[in-house]
């Protein structure tokens, strides 16, 4: 599978709501050994959303400061976007990825973690 | 010979943090962008990322629509087999993440010189004078 398989794929829920499109694909650094990179990046989940301005933009991270006139809009417009995590995907198939829980059931994306940026 | 590193929980969005940046080789020199991701699914059923899908191979599917096919015609028609996969570098050969992903290997072993190469041998070379140019 490629990343972009995923990306831009519509998510549909349990009830058959539709929650928007993959925007982005949160890797974790606990994989198998991979050579000179070592631990692998593996899949754990989906950012999903109508929008996902504050991901794309990076205002997520935590080491950054976003201005407060421009992360005020940025909150309102991704206030739909959803964290799936990858053990709640149960079919990826023709652009569409339905998941086995509610919308309701889903939280915002927090930040990444970076074991290299202090809290 | 480095150890390998231990697992840090190092959380990086793809679109974000990896998708469109800049590949340099271990010589420092530019080896392509990171065009697409390739996943392998292990047999506890999670998938990890083993390559890195770079070059108009791989570029084109991604876009999609008329520009896409555009690009994956261009990778077509540069590619000597026509049964054709794109470029790929094993994460493996992967050192770093930051701001560009460093490699550990030099641009020389990894398929992602094609266009230059095309454009070497079907155009410059047939510029009168060319086999004179200092290497």
């Amino acid at each position: 599978m490629r990343l972009s398989d995923l990306l831009g794929a519509e998510v549909v829920d349990v009830d058959g709501v539709h929650l928007g499109k993959v925007r982005d694909a949160r890797l974790v650094q606990d994989g198998p050994i991979q050579g000179t990179f070592g631990a692998g990046l593996r899949l754990a989940g989906l950012i999903v959303g109508p929008m996902a301005l504050g991901s794309r933009l990076g205002f997520r991270r935590t080491h950054v400061t976003a201005p407060a006139l421009v992360v005020q809009p940025v909150r309102l417009l991704d206030a739909r976007t959803r964290y799936v995590p990858w053990d709640a995907v149960v079919e990826v198939r023709d652009r569409v990825v339905r998941i086995d829980r509610a919308a309701a059931e889903l939280e915002p994306p927090r930040p990444p973690f970076d074991p290299t940026v202090a809290p | 010979m480095d150890r390998p590193k231990p697992p840090t929980g190092r959380e990086v969005d793809a679109c974000l943090e990896l998708l469109d940046r800049q590949l340099v080789d271990s010589g420092g020199d530019q080896a392509g962008k990171v065009d697409d991701l390739e996943l392998t699914e292990l047999e506890d059923g999670s998938f990890v990322v083993t390559a890195i899908l770079s070059g108009p191979g791989a570029l084109g599917p991604r876009l999609g629509g008329r520009l896409g096919m555009a690009v994956a015609a261009l990778f077509e028609r540069l590619h000597p087999d026509t049964d054709a996969d794109p470029a790929r570098i094993p994460f493996g050969s992967v050192k770093d993440l930051g701001s560009h992903i460093t490699l550990s290997r030099s641009r020389d072993h990894l398929d992602v010189n094609r266009m230059e190469h095309w454009v070497r041998d079907r155009v410059i070379a047939r510029i009168p004078g060319a086999g004179d140019a200092p290497e």
